[in-house]
């Protein structure tokens, strides 16, 4: 799954999501006084008891073996602990999920944990409607045990962490070995490989850049090959930086793809469909896709799945997912109970069940010493390898402007490859857009 | 001679004019059909999707003789309290409808027959409303359905729906086109301005109320956002949130979804088979039953 997951999702939800932003900017920055709370108990984590206690945990694992999975977990948890009722309030996807938080943070009844992405825990943070997590993580054992990668994306631009890992992942590459016997180990090989296996009616890719509202996991594709090229989309900052060399080569490569009958356009998973239907010879896509892929082929072929390919300044990946934040309105006694259970969920035996079931990845080492995980990896070795990334693999900078800036991209990368611009003139366009969207933001 | 060549003439043009009748018709059956096709294919595949195995669902061409994989209905069933979404939805679409037939027949004639100060602003103040995107308003409306006590409640999916712009609109436009002197001739009777709309006005609108029932009727069966928002637990939630369970961050269980899909839509549809009529005729016919 990636940020811009919600976006492929049917829909008006991430234009709805869009539409309200500014509404819920204003109402959140209204409501934010009120956690004179969240700055006292901040500074430190509320002492445990066993007072009985109820929290809320609104997220976006609606469906299918990750719905199955949490349910599980949580009440394992609350065998583990009667004294605490977890109420799962579970969203249809990101962009309802976002509204949703938004409207209960402005009506000043936020749940009292959430699944977020980093762009809505900046809002929230400086908002003070969420509570920093660096007194909560200093008394975590786990916390020491997670990979680099994911404990940089728990922190925001102050340098203080705000979130908790949860569904995290990175992007890879299935392939029909049919058409594909071995998986490309470098972008061009990759190419090379889609243009020959793109005969009979086979478009070797299908992406989904999303919309200007919206952008999906073609645009994370393509922000994933620019850097790659060796130009990340964003400064760590978030300052986009669409004209640079990397960025243009990187969309003129998929123009090219599209050029040689390589590369197709669509919406709604459109490269799961194609490799399911046997008209695709690739889907890039998350890890976490790797059940509905195995459904979509359903045994007809083998399915490979690999790590991405490789760019001249090596390989590239973006790390996607969402972590958990804590809100401030919570009393202590939620706030407790809150931690209690989160740290419950990333705990190395919980996480294994986990990534066993829905594919998404393990965020500490000593996950990968579970006997549950082992027999996973065992049947899916390529597991092995994506968690390799989570040191190195990156998510989009925690600004709230990015996934608009993105939005531009995906408009880009649309008018490009169907040819109406050029790279150069299309990423300009976008770079403008983005720089406006900037600078209203800021 | 001349009464043998206009026989044979009319008898050629009668020949002529029915075998451009019988083209004609011929037109209009295979241009019926196309559309019907239009229209039928998706359900046809939503019914194939349903029954099909799951690696099947995305090949191509479509397997046209499915795997008859029956289990994806019981999954689909497994999957929600349907018979409590339904339940949920049908209590709300019916009281959405009543309350949508009841504002927008009395806006309606008030701003068509009755004569106030205001009434061509107000009309423009209610038209207006159109002009606002709802997605814009959510979260003042969820700050306002907190604080009124309304959130998670049949309220909030009821009474804000309860007046529909659209409905209002309609049956305005329904009733300027009414003679004048029918409303002259029954306050010559006597009869009061709701005697009027509701024994003169109303009967002669049915096919109108029809037309705003059924659209206001789909509009709530067919809600989604609102009642996503505005509710948290599955007592109260209608049925279209139950198909979300199908939809993952990833991907869809597509035979899942398309089987509770057909067991979700089929009431609408029985719905609009009996009264496709009124539909038609409400769309179609309003100058018809002026005339009348």
């Amino acid at each position: 799954m990636s940020q811009h997951a919600f976006s492929r999702r049917n829909f008006m939800h991430a234009a709805a999501a869009t539409s309200v932003m500014a509404a819920a900017a204003a109402a959140l920055t209204a409501c934010g006084g009120g956690s004179s709370a969240a700055s006292t108990s901040s500074q430190s984590v509320p002492a445990d008891s066993n007072e009985p206690a109820t929290i809320v945990f609104m997220e976006a694992m609606s469906s299918g073996a990750q719905k199955e999975a949490l349910a599980k977990m949580t009440a394992d948890f609350m065998a583990k602990y009667p004294n605490i009722k977890v109420d799962l309030q579970e969203q249809p996807d990101y962009g309802t999920l976002q509204t949703k938080i938004n409207a209960q943070a402005a009506a000043g009844t936020p749940p009292t944990i959430a699944q977020v992405y980093g762009n809505w825990a900046d809002e929230f943070a400086k908002s003070e409607v969420i509570v920093p997590l660096d007194a909560y993580v200093a008394k975590s054992d786990d916390y020491k045990n997670f990979y680099d990668g994911i404990k940089a994306d728990l922190k925001l631009s102050d340098g203080k962490t705000w979130m908790w890992p949860f569904n995290k992942s990175v992007v890879v590459q299935y392939y029909n070995s049919t058409m594909v016997p071995e998986a490309p180990k470098t972008w061009d090989d990759f190419a090379a490989a889609a243009k020959k296996a793109s005969t009979n009616g086979v478009v070797a890719l299908a992406i989904d850049p999303g919309s200007s509202s919206g952008p999906a996991g073609g645009t994370a594709m393509f922000e994933i090959l620019a850097q790659a090229n060796g130009d990340a989309v964003f400064a760590d900052d978030g300052t986009p930086q669409f004209t640079k060399d990397g960025v243009v080569k990187a969309l003129d490569y998929l123009v090219d793809l599209k050029k040689a009958g390589a590369l197709v356009l669509g919406t709604k998973y459109p490269g799961q469909v194609a490799l399911g239907g046997g008209t695709g010879a690739f889907d890039i896509s998350s890890v976490a896709s790797y059940p509905f892929n195995l459904k979509a082929v359903g045994g007809k072929f083998t399915m490979g799945v690999a790590g991405l390919p490789s760019g001249p300044k090596g390989t590239a990946n973006q790390l996607a997912g969402t972590n958990i934040a804590l809100f401030a309105k919570a009393t202590d006694a939620e706030k407790a109970a809150a931690w209690k259970y989160m740290q419950f969920l990333t705990s190395p035996e919980q996480m294994a069940y986990w990534v066993s079931m829905t594919g998404y990845l393990p965020v500490s080492k000593t996950t990968l010493d579970v006997q549950t995980f082992k027999d996973y990896a065992a049947k899916n070795a390529f597991v092995l390898e994506a968690t390799k990334q989570l040191d190195n693999a990156k998510s989009l900078p925690s600004k709230s402007w990015v996934n608009q800036a993105s939005g531009s991209l995906a408009q880009a990368l649309t008018d490009a490859v169907n040819g109406t611009s050029s790279s150069k003139d299309a990423l300009s366009k976008a770079q403008d857009a983005a720089t406006k969207a900037m600078k209203a933001a800021s | 001679m001349a009464t043998q060549a206009d026989h044979s003439v009319s008898h050629g043009a009668v020949k002529a004019q029915g075998g451009r009748r019988r083209w004609s018709l011929s037109v209009r059956m295979l241009t019926a059909i196309v559309v019907a096709l239009v229209f039928l294919i998706p359900v046809f595949w939503m019914l194939l999707t349903s029954v099909s195995a799951d690696g099947d669902i995305f090949t191509f061409p479509p397997k046209l003789w499915p795997a008859w994989d029956w289990s994806n209905y019981a999954r689909a069933w497994n999957a929600s309290p349907w018979m409590k979404y339904f339940s949920n939805t049908v209590l709300i679409a019916g009281c959405v409808v009543a309350l949508t037939l009841a504002t927008s027949l009395l806006a309606g004639f008030a701003f068509a027959v009755m004569r106030f100060r205001g009434r061509g602003l107000m009309f423009l103040v209610v038209m207006s409303v159109m002009m606002v995107p709802q997605t814009v308003l959510l979260i003042p409306n969820f700050i306002i359905a907190q604080q009124l006590g309304w959130y998670d409640t049949y309220l909030i999916q009821i009474i804000p729906w309860g007046a529909s712009v659209f409905g209002i609109f309609l049956l305005r436009q329904f009733f300027v086109t009414l003679p004048r002197e029918l409303f002259e001739a029954a306050e010559l009777d006597g009869a009061s301005p709701l005697r009027m709309l509701f024994s003169v006005a109303a009967p002669l609108a049915a096919p109108s109320l029809v037309l705003v029932g059924l659209n206001s009727f789909m509009g709530s069966w067919n809600s989604f956002v609102w009642p996503y928002i505005m509710t948290k637990s599955d007592s109260v939630r209608p049925i279209e949130v139950g198909l979300q369970a199908f939809y993952g961050t990833e991907g869809t269980d597509w035979t899942g979804l398309c089987a509770a899909v057909t067991f979700t839509t089929l009431p609408i549809i029985v719905l609009f088979l009996f009264l496709q009529k009124y539909f038609v005729t409400g769309a179609y016919g309003t100058q018809g039953s002026v005339r009348g």
